[in-house]
């Protein structure tokens, strides 16, 4: 019995035992299938399967390439101010269609009709928004021009002028530009703007572009350092992530983006705005004067500290149209005495200021030529000294000087000329230089009366900034620096590259000389043509000049010829002032210089005195002078 | 060949029975198969909350640029009125009788 309920028992536990194999048997099995099945679906899609491009498309994830403009570089003042700044104006324009086809195809018509009407609510209340933020069209009109827009399927319609980014801002709170570009459809196009804060002034120094695509210009340090202000263009490769947003996908052929440099510049935007004020208030005041320019440079570096160039438009307004500082190269009339006197004092010939020369009655031959000279003809006495010449600018004296030591060997004087750079084309910070032309024995400008002519400022052809660069010099003792306007490249306000003063010539002249010609400098101011200046706040040692500029016309022949005067009498001046102050320790030299139109008036050196004695006094008063 | 053959039928064998790692003597290293799980497992998790802070910083930097853009236009706007000239028209126009100083200022020592 016990053996037959142990077979039964083992038959029923045999029994349990196979059926929890046999379903496991069955799990397994079904796996096994399924891996099989899998194992040949996966060696299909490998080696046959072709998906449908459309979905591959849609599915893949896909890096795209977006080039990454560089920030073009500020054009930075010498304390840092702002001159040049890249800002982003936004454009907007409008998808008028978003939502209409989803609005239009919605089952429900009814619903569909009410959000289409919401939707043209909320337009009503944008075009309010827009009118009262462009000011160029009406609530109503901007409304009419969205529903035109809808109605005719208009994508990308512009909306007004171009905005900065805190109105962009407001604009985004505006009814549907408040919601996403597929509901609301607002379209923003980012535009690269170059923004000046101190407008037009030194524009010719500092150039103008509009944004950092424009490479085509030339003008001032926009120009010249264009490429280092511009940057480098980055790629970024961006990649979808699982979530659908884009982030980069960093590899090898990703470039970093390099921004443009900072420029630090020597100007001083203070005493820009002052020379640019005083140079205008005094063109305004004389409706012959074309234009004119100035420059303040700072004595012991070269550095210029503003330069500003003004000339009448066709409206009768002074604009930053053409840089005559350094464009305009021509005869620069008395002032050009002063290297004369340079010369004659350092070659020994003038060993006294007080040394007396005959007046001659103000007339002197030379040449077969005759010189007359009116003030030499009004001068009281049969002599006249040197210095009192150099005062009352006196033309013969310095011709009679010049011929008397110079006529066997001009060479000398010329040389003389050229160690005092004055036929220099420097390596400016800007691109303009006009070339100055000093004339020598054997050159086709040289004649029998080219070395009188040389020595009181006739027949050499230089800018102002050659006339400022050897005044300058002789404020500093004899040492000629090199005027420059760029002070460093700066990146995230540190020091990049920085660009010291540059000597051009280390000793022009003795200190003595230098001190001698200061001495005859003062006295113009003390006494002689430029004795306006006396009641300036600090000293200025300097010198009037007065230059006819000579002009292409017509001869009776109908040939163009040079003239300095005209069949009906019209000539053209330069009036020039240059100076330094304070004249016992100097800080800064200065130069101004005015042209006329082609009239019959005159225009004389000292007509610069005015703007150079509100130049000096201002900067007087708002401390920019050391006492 | 032959050889080849038995052992390609051992292991159909094996793998219908469902013996084929139990026969290879996979729960030796079942402890690596688990680590090697886990390890991928962890990658996984690790890309994700990376995907999502590169997102993170991609909205940062968006955020960072219109704040850049917002600083520079202000710098703009207050540089505007730096200039002597524009600060003396301003005083003209509201009537003031300020102007330039005609003097130095004292300097106290």
């Amino acid at each position: 019995m016990a053996e037959k309920r142990t077979g039964i028992q083992e038959e029923n536990t045999s029994r349990k035992t196979d059926r929890v194999g046999i379903i496991l048997m069955v799990i397994h099995a079904f796996f096994l299938m399924a891996a099989i099945m899998l194992f040949a679906r996966i060696v299909y899609i490998q080696l046959t399967f072709k998906p449908d491009p459309r979905m591959l498309s849609a599915v893949k994830t896909r890096s795209i390439k977006t080039t990454i403009e560089p920030e073009r570089g500020t054009i930075l003042a010498h304390d840092g101010r702002i001159l040049a700044t890249s800002i982003p104006m936004y454009q907007i324009y409008m998808d008028c269609t978003v939502q209409k086809k989803a609005f239009a195809e919605m089952r429900d018509k009814e619903k569909g009709k009410e959000k289409e009407a919401e939707w043209l609510s909320k337009a009503k209340g944008l075009s309010k928004g827009l009118s009262a933020t462009f000011n160029d069209k009406s609530a109503d009109e901007y409304y009419k021009s969205i529903e035109k827009g809808r109605k005719s399927g208009n994508q990308y319609m512009k909306i007004g002028r171009p905005v900065d980014h805190g109105q962009l801002l407001k604009l985004k709170e505006l009814p549907l530009f408040n919601e996403s570009g597929y509901r609301g459809g607002l379209i923003v196009k980012k535009i690269d703007t170059r923004k000046y804060p101190y407008d037009a002034l030194a524009r010719r120094v500092i150039g103008h572009v509009n944004n950092n695509s424009e490479t085509n210009s030339t003008i001032g340090i926009e120009g010249n350092y264009d490429y280092t202000l511009h940057g480098k263009e980055g790629i970024e490769w961006k990649k979808l992530t699982d979530a659908r947003q884009r982030i980069p996908e960093y590899d090898s052929t990703s470039v970093a983006v390099e921004n443009g440099l900072d420029i630090r510049t020597t100007l001083d935007i203070d005493i820009q705005d002052i020379t640019d004020r005083a140079l205008r208030k005094r063109i305004k005041e004389n409706s012959n004067i074309e234009g004119g320019c100035a420059i303040i440079m700072d004595v012991k570096t070269g550095a210029i500290r503003a330069m500003t160039n003004l000339m009448i438009d066709s409206n009768g307004e002074p604009r930053e149209i053409y840089n005559y500082a350094i464009g305009r190269s021509g005869d620069p009339g008395s002032v050009f005495k002063l290297a004369t006197l340079m010369t004659l004092i350092e070659d020994g010939y003038v060993k006294s200021l007080e040394t007396k020369v005959p007046t001659n009655k103000g007339s002197w031959t030379y040449n077969k030529k005759t010189f007359t000279d009116e003030y030499l003809y009004k001068w009281p006495d049969t002599q006249i000294s040197i210095i009192d010449a150099f005062k009352i600018s006196s033309n013969n004296v310095f011709r009679q000087l010049a011929c008397e030591h110079y006529e066997k060997d001009p060479d000398r004087f010329i040389r003389k000329l050229y160690e005092y750079k004055l036929a220099e084309e420097y390596d400016l910070d800007i691109k303009g230089l006009a070339r100055p032309v000093v004339p020598g024995p054997g050159s086709p400008a040289w004649s029998g009366t080219a070395l009188p002519s040389i020595a009181i400022g006739y027949t050499v052809n230089v800018t102002p900034l050659h006339i400022i660069t050897l005044y300058n010099a002789v404020a500093n003792k004899g040492k000629m620096m090199k005027p420059y306007f760029v002070e460093s490249f700066e990146e995230n306000g540190k020091v990049k590259k920085r660009f010291s003063p540059t000597i051009l010539n280390g000793s022009i002249c003795s200190k003595a000389t230098a001190d001698t010609l200061t001495r005859a400098l003062n006295k113009v101011t003390e006494s002689g043509t430029g004795s306006a200046l006396r009641s300036a706040r600090c000293k200025i040692a300097g010198k009037t000049g007065t230059a006819q500029i000579p002009f292409t016309t017509k001869g009776s022949n109908g040939k163009d010829k040079v003239v300095y005067k005209d069949a009906n009498g019209n000539r053209q001046h330069q009036a020039t002032f240059v100076g330094f102050f304070p004249a016992d320790n100097p800080q800064y030299t200065a130069i101004i210089v005015f042209y006329s139109k082609l009239s019959r008036g005159n225009l004389y050196g000292a007509f610069g005195i005015p703007a150079f004695k509100t130049i000096v006094d201002e900067m007087y008063a708002l401390n920019m002078i050391e006492d | 060949m032959a050889k080849i053959g038995k052992t390609l039928k051992n292991l159909l064998a094996a793998t219908a029975r469902g013996e084929l790692l139990l026969r290879m003597r996979a729960d030796k290293y079942l402890a690596h198969i688990i680590y090697l799980f886990v390890l991928i497992a962890f990658t996984l998790f690790v890309n994700l909350k990376m995907d999502e802070t590169m997102v993170r910083r991609e909205h940062s930097r968006k955020v960072l640029e219109d704040t850049k853009i917002f600083h520079a236009q202000k710098t703009f706007e207050l540089a505007r009125y730096d200039r002597i000239s524009k600060v003396q028209e301003m005083l003209e126009r509201s009537g003031s009788k300020v102007t330039l100083p005609q003097k130095k200022a004292e300097k106290l020592k």
